[in-house]
Formats: C-alpha cells, sequence, structure tokens
C-alpha cells in the first residue's frame, strides 16, 4: 500500500486504479475518466492535510478519520450525539480518557475549517464513491458504478453509462447524457437529467424539483415521487409506456394524447398507455405539480 | 465529455507524433512523457500493443534499423490525420489543460445544458397547459356539483401516508447516512418530523371540522408554508 500525506498543492501520478473512495468536507471535487495514467491533483487546500492511499488498486482520497461520518451503520444520530455528551461529561469529570480521545477523534472534523479542491483521473471501468459534506462534485466519463452521498453539495455528472445512485439533502443533482440506471433521493434538492437513456430512473424528493428529458428504453421506466416539488419529464413523441399519475392537489398537463384524466377533490390523475405502451411512467405527488411533455422535433429535422 | 485521451485519442496522437518524423516506440514515450510534463508516463505495454494495432490497420510501417523498430506513417495514416485534424487539434488543446480545467468544462456544460432544458420545458408546459384550459373547461366544476365529496378520505389518506413515508424515509436516511453530522443532522430530522407531525393534524382538523373547500385550502396552505419552512432550513 502506498499513502501520501498531502498538504499543499500536488499531483500525484498513479499506476492502476481499479475503485475510488473520496471522503471530503467542504470545497470541490472531479472525478474525470481517462485513458491516460490515473493521477490525483490537488489544487487547494485549508485545515487538515488530505490522505491519498492506493491499497491494491483502490485508490482513496480524504479525511481518514472521517470514517464514521458516513458509514454509520448501527449507530444512529441521536447514539452518536449521546455519546459525544457522555464523553464531554466524562471529560469533565474525570479528565482526558481513552474514550473521550477517540469521540474527540471522530468530531475533530466538525468545526474545523477543512476544505479541499480535489481533480482526479481515472480509468472509465472505475466504479467511483464519493461522500462530501458540503463540498460540490463532477462525475465524468466513468462507465463504472457511481455512488454521490452530499449533505449540500451539488452534484453534476456527465457521460456516465454506469448505474448511479446519489443521495443528497439540499444539494442539487445536474446530470446529461446517462445511460445506466439512475436512483435520487433527496430532501430539497432539485434533479435535472438531460439526455438520458437510462432503463430505470427512480427521483423522490420532499421539496425539490424533478426534471427529466429522456429517450425512454423499451421497457424501461421512471418512477418519480414527491411532495411539494414538480415533475416534469419530456420524452420523445413516439415514446411508448404506460403512464400512472397521481397528485392530491397538483395540476397535471399532459402533451401525449389518449391519457385519461380524473379531476376530482383531493386526486388528480393521468392514466393511460402512450405508443406501444412497452415502458413505465409512474409520477406521485402530493402538491407538486406534474408535466408530462413530448420533445418537439426540431423544425430543422422536419423540414 | 473529452477526457485528453478517451475515446482512441492516444492512437490519432501516435498518428500524430509518427507525422512529425520516423520514430522508434522508446522515443515516443519519452515524447509522451515530456509533453505531459512528467504527468503521463506511458508505458511500452500501453504503446506498442497501440502501434501493432495502427499497423495492422494499414496506418503505419516499420523497418528495422541498426536491430530496432522504426515506425512511420504510411499514405493511409496521412489521409486519416488529414481527415481528423480538428480532432488534432482540439487533443493538443487538451493536453495543455489539468484535469481540474477539464471538469470545469463539464461543469459548464452540464449546466447550460440543464439551464436550456428548465427554460425550454417551462415553456412547453405553459403551451400544453393553455391548450388544455380551452378544451376542458368541465373539470373546472364547482364543488357542490361534486355531491359527497369523495376526495376527503383520499386527500387525508394520501397526504399523511406521503409524509409518514418521507418523514421515515429521511429519518432512515439521516442516521445512516450522514449520522455523523451531529447537531444538524438531529436538527433537521426533528424539524422535519415535528413539521410532518403539525401538518398531519392540521389535516385531520380541517377534514373533521369543516369539509368544503375552504378547507381544502387552508390544508393546502399549510402544507405550502411547511415546506418553505423545511426548504428554509435547507438552504
Amino acid at each position: 500500500m502506498e499513502r501520501w500525506m498531502l498538504e499543499g498543492p500536488e499531483t500525484i501520478p498513479l499506476d492502476q486504479v481499479d475503485k475510488l473512495v473520496v471522503k471530503l468536507v467542504a470545497g470541490h471535487v472531479d472525478v474525470v475518466a481517462t485513458d491516460g495514467p490515473p493521477r490525483v491533483e490537488l489544487h487547494e487546500i485549508e485545515g487538515a492535510p488530505i490522505a491519498v492511499t492506493d491499497a491494491d488498486g483502490v485508490l482513496s482520497v480524504g479525511y481518514e478519520d472521517l470514517g464514521g461520518v458516513f458509514d454509520f451503520d448501527s449507530t444512529t444520530a441521536k447514539e452518536a450525539l449521546q455519546g459525544l455528551g457522555n464523553a464531554l461529561r466524562d471529560l469533565l469529570q474525570n479528565g482526558w480518557t481513552s474514550e473521550t480521545q477517540e469521540w474527540a477523534r471522530r468530531f475533530s472534523w466538525f468545526g474545523n475549517k477543512r476544505r479541499a479542491v480535489v481533480s482526479i483521473a481515472i480509468p472509465p471501468r472505475c466504479p467511483v464513491r464519493l461522500n462530501v459534506v458540503y463540498a460540490s462534485a463532477v462525475v465524468a466519463g466513468i462507465d463504472g458504478e457511481t455512488k454521490v452521498k452530499s449533505v449540500s453539495g451539488e452534484v453534476t455528472l456527465d457521460s456516465l453509462s454506469g448505474s448511479v445512485d446519489a443521495h443528497t439533502v439540499s444539494g442539487d443533482l445536474e446530470a446529461q447524457v446517462l445511460d445506466g440506471r439512475l436512483q435520487f433521493v433527496t430532501v430539497s434538492g432539485d434533479l435535472t437529467v438531460v439526455q438520458a437513456t437510462s432503463d430505470r430512473i427512480q427521483g423522490r424528493t420532499v421539496s425539490g424539483d424533478l426534471t427529466a428529458d429522456l429517450d425512454l428504453a423499451t421497457d424501461g421506466s421512471v418512477e418519480l415521487s414527491s411532495v411539494s416539488g414538480d415533475v416534469t419529464v419530456r420524452l420523445a413523441p413516439t415514446t411508448g409506456a404506460k403512464v400512472d399519475c397521481v397528485s392530491t392537489s397538483g395540476s397535471m398537463t399532459s402533451g401525449f394524447d389518449g391519457l385519461a384524466r380524473e379531476h376530482k377533490p383531493g386526486k388528480r390523475a393521468l392514466h393511460g398507455s402512450i405508443g406501444d405502451a412497452s415502458g413505465r411512467i409512474e409520477v406521485r405527488t402530493v402538491s407538486g405539480a406534474v408535466h408530462l411533455l413530448p420533445r418537439r422535433v426540431p423544425a430543422k429535422e422536419q423540414a | 465529455m473529452t477526457s485528453v485521451f478517451g475515446h482512441g485519442r492516444l492512437r490519432l496522437y501516435l498518428l500524430k507524433l509518427l507525422d512529425e518524423e520516423p520514430r522508434h516506440g522508446y522515443d515516443m514515450i519519452r515524447l509522451l512523457e515530456d509533453r505531459f510534463m512528467g504527468v503521463y508516463a506511458p508505458s511500452a505495454g500501453t504503446i506498442y500493443p497501440r502501434l501493432n494495432r495502427l499497423e495492422e490497420e494499414g496506418l503505419v510501417s516499420h523497418e528495422v534499423v541498426e536491430g530496432k523498430k522504426v515506425y512511420r506513417l504510411t499514405d493511409a495514416g496521412r489521409a486519416e490525420l488529414a481527415e481528423r485534424s480538428d480532432e488534432i487539434e482540439a487533443l493538443e488543446q487538451d493536453i495543455d489543460r489539468s484535469v481540474r480545467d477539464l471538469a470545469r468544462e463539464v461543469r459548464e456544460d452540464v449546466r447550460s445544458s440543464v439551464r436550456n432544458l428548465r427554460e425550454e420545458l417551462k415553456a412547453a408546459a405553459r403551451e400544453v397547459r393553455d391548450a388544455d384550459r380551452e378544451g376542458r373547461d368541465d373539470h373546472r366544476r364547482p364543488w357542490d356539483e361534486i355531491g359527497d365529496i369523495p376526495g376527503w378520505a383520499e386527500t387525508k389518506e394520501a397526504m399523511s401516508k406521503a409524509f409518514k413515508e418521507s418523514s421515515k424515509a429521511w429519518r432512515t436516511e439521516w442516521e445512516h447516512g450522514f449520522g455523523g453530522e451531529g447537531k444538524t443532522a438531529k436538527r433537521v430530522v426533528r424539524e422535519l418530523v415535528r413539521n410532518t407531525e403539525l401538518l398531519r393534524d392540521e389535516v385531520r382538523r380541517a377534514v373533521k371540522t369543516h369539509a368544503d373547500e375552504t378547507a381544502l385550502r387552508e390544508a393546502n396552505t399549510t402544507i405550502e408554508s411547511t415546506l418553505a419552512r423545511l426548504r428554509g432550513l435547507f438552504r
């Protein structure tokens, strides 16, 4: 295993990368596919140094003590806070014990300024896992699976053919040219997908808007749900799908013919089939508006 | 997306190096290293198979000089290069840039696509909605004509279910995903849950006490303001 601790701008060339894991707090991270040599470029850094490790092709970039932040499987936030409270009380009563040290280590990043701007070039086939708190992220050209967790950082994706699984609290997800399955879960982040050919798109939000422009694969599916965010789906006019859109009070518009509408207090719906009905479009909202639109063929192509 | 050596661009660059003059494979490795300021150190295992393939395609040929293979461009290779001169130019520009510059371009590109799409869709939705309205006034029947107000039970159920689900899902998300965010996480979850409960109570009350249009409107207003509060928390 090779390991570098970076405290200032530096470029680390690497031989081989099979998998990438990034853990950052604030700042920005780029992950770009390359046929050339993999490398890590650190452009800016404030606060603690960044660790870059290469363990048999698994490239890790970020703060090593951040593990507990994203990998809480058994410990809930509440338990973590209680633990911290206990540790502080312990510190006051008993002084510096090993338990207090453990908690201090786990929470040391919190409140510290930790900011880094990092660019990483890796082979396209690599799976990518990004965990960021406030940092924004760009991922481009990757064929491997991409998993992103972000609290408030904005996530930008371009030309990904692997599956994408993104979770944010308030961070927006903007993507173009996606070919793999997409799942996005957020509280208030917006989802915008341009030119997707994914066979499955799933989006879940409370107040964010979900917007997708896509060529639905035969037997592909789109499942979007929101409480108050608007849902807009634009499809090729030749799309074939069973359509099932239901909202409590959100308005419904459809530019496709042949869909039955329901409009009564407490329920608005758009049901039916378009084209050969091979795919599936399912939208659920409470108060968010639902728009189902056919893509217009550009004038020059019509001529 | 254009990574410096994505999509067969290394192959193209090898052709370009051979266009300058005939070279040994080793020369080409060294030249690539120089041009990439040491960042790119291609191995023999990367370069030679590509040269072999180029030779199979008839774009380069080799002769052995003093025991070493010297590669040169064939007419077919020159034709291919001439045809792809635009790509070469773009490639040379890219070579001078770092990953950061490439990513910045990607970001700007995606951002502008997203902005365009949003505007287009907004306009399209407006158009469709206007066309809808003209033909579908019958949907806007007054409430008293509807009769038994079948919507209320559904409203109540749908809202409370949706909120219960999203609140539960998000509590899980937070605990598993961002647990260590500490105070912020807990505060957000607590606020989310509290607001959800408030909203549910509000809807229940509205449904119980005055099942009319005003009540539904009030319920909706409550939802909207609650969500505005939630949004305020995160943004």
